[in-house]
């Protein structure tokens, strides 16, 4: 076999005749460089192209124009970051996908190739469309419950219907939660709402009576809570939690031997109750007082 | 224009500058080379950078820590018809089912041992 000849600082006039060539040592033909950047924020360049772009923390990632350079056809860009979460927004560009689209996590990665036209299309699978999540205090459930109707996400953000969480709000699935029960609510993997009872914990150890029909004077029936809950009293029972049994110190969301799990019951505060106005009780939480 | 002047056992001392430059035929470079490890077990070494590794059924293969000057340098795997799983000394972040007969997975190197995964079935 003849020597190597070698060849420096070759430019190429015209394209590369590549006919059934290809690389034969272990490195191969490297399709990517790495930019680590290992910051929270990026807007992205052409240094960029064909790039694993790499970040740290819940990370904000623009898609714009370039300042004017048009990416080839066929630009790859890939992007994760080490310890959070990457959304990608657009300025002067477009990404074909839903709204608010973001890495599912640490090191999961992104990735998008360029048509034409600053238009970007998806590549890859580790995507989450828009969804909000919650920190579970109990690592059970995320399926919560609640009677209060304040805004816990953005109005908008209401109308998702592609979401993690689903609230059974007075029997329609609503899409938000209440922070009094789960704190830290993500959105999109970002931090949008906390709340200072952080996973705290409460004695239902409280035995409180209720009625079950059709005779509700004979069908008492004692439900355990915190203290200072008035049953008499129907709206302020919103959203309390009720346990079949003296469960002691426990956070809001543990669900052992709560009340009516899995599906509603009806019970009533006093005796003599209307029968169609009860209390509706499901997985512990009172649900609906009309 | 000129005839293609052919230029045998070329070696490159620097990048060759591809800028903007495309490849003029159908048959074009080969992105990956396919390899069959023809093995229940692979340990993932520098020789499979840049390459498509089939395996013929259920396995299981390790990223291992030796090929840590090839930053940026990816393979595909793919197994049929069985599922796959992966292990090994070096860090691969995220772990994905591949419980899909020839469900495809590839592997970018980001360095210091440390891998990440690009495309999964």
């Amino acid at each position: 076999m003849p020597s190597l000849v070698p060849l420096h600082n070759a430019l190429s006039q015209n394209s590369v005749d590549f006919n059934s060539q290809t690389p034969i040592n272990d490195r191969g033909l490297l399709r990517y460089s790495v930019q680590d950047y290992n910051t929270n924020s990026h807007t992205l360049t052409p240094a960029d192209f064909n790039s694993v772009c790499i970040f740290a923390g819940d990370t904000q990632l623009v898609l714009s124009n370039f300042g004017g350079v048009t990416p080839p056809t066929g630009t790859e860009i890939i992007f994760l970051s080490r310890t959070g979460y990457v959304r990608v927004s657009t300025l002067n560009a477009s990404l074909y996908t839903s709204n608010g689209p973001f890495t599912q996590g640490p090191y999961f990665a992104g990735k998008i190739i360029h048509l034409n036209n600053n238009v970007w299309v998806f590549a890859g699978t580790n995507w989450n469309p828009n969804a909000f999540t919650v920190n579970n205090c109990c690592a059970d459930t995320t399926t919560i419950y609640q009677l209060n109707t304040s805004a816990v996400f953005e109005g908008a953000m209401r109308a998702y219907t592609t979401v993690d969480l689903t609230v059974p709000f007075n029997g329609t699935i609503e899409s938000y939660s209440d922070p009094v029960y789960y704190w830290n609510i993500f959105k999109n993997g970002y931090l949008t709402s906390t709340t200072a009872d952080d996973c705290a914990t409460y004695d239902y150890s409280v035995p409180y009576t209720f009625y079950a029909g059709p005779d509700p004077i004979y069908d008492a029936i004692s439900f355990y809570s915190v203290t200072g809950q008035t049953p008499t009293v129907r709206a302020s029972l919103n959203g309390n939690k009720f346990f079949l049994s003296d469960v002691g110190t426990q956070h809001d969301c543990y669900s052992t031997d709560a009340v009516s799990p899995g599906a509603p019951l009806n019970y009533h505060a006093n005796p003599g109750d209307f029968p169609n106005s009860p209390l509706i009780f499901m997985d512990g939480y009172v649900i609906n007082i009309t | 224009m000129p005839a293609i002047v052919p230029l045998s056992n070329i070696k490159l001392q620097s990048p060759l500058d591809l800028s903007n430059k495309g490849v003029s035929s159908a048959n074009l470079a080969k992105r990956f080379i396919f390899k069959d490890p023809g093995a229940t077990s692979k340990v993932i070494d520098a020789s499979d950078v840049g390459k498509l590794l089939k395996f013929p059924g259920a396995c299981t293969i390790s990223l291992s820590n030796n090929i840590s000057d090839i930053v940026a340098g990816d393979t595909f795997r793919v197994t049929a018809p069985a599922s796959m799983g992966d292990t090994g000394p070096a860090t691969r972040h995220v772990t994905f089912s591949d419980a899909t007969a020839n469900s495809v997975k590839q592997y970018v190197y980001i360095g210091a041992n440390n891998w990440i995964v690009i495309n999964s079935n």
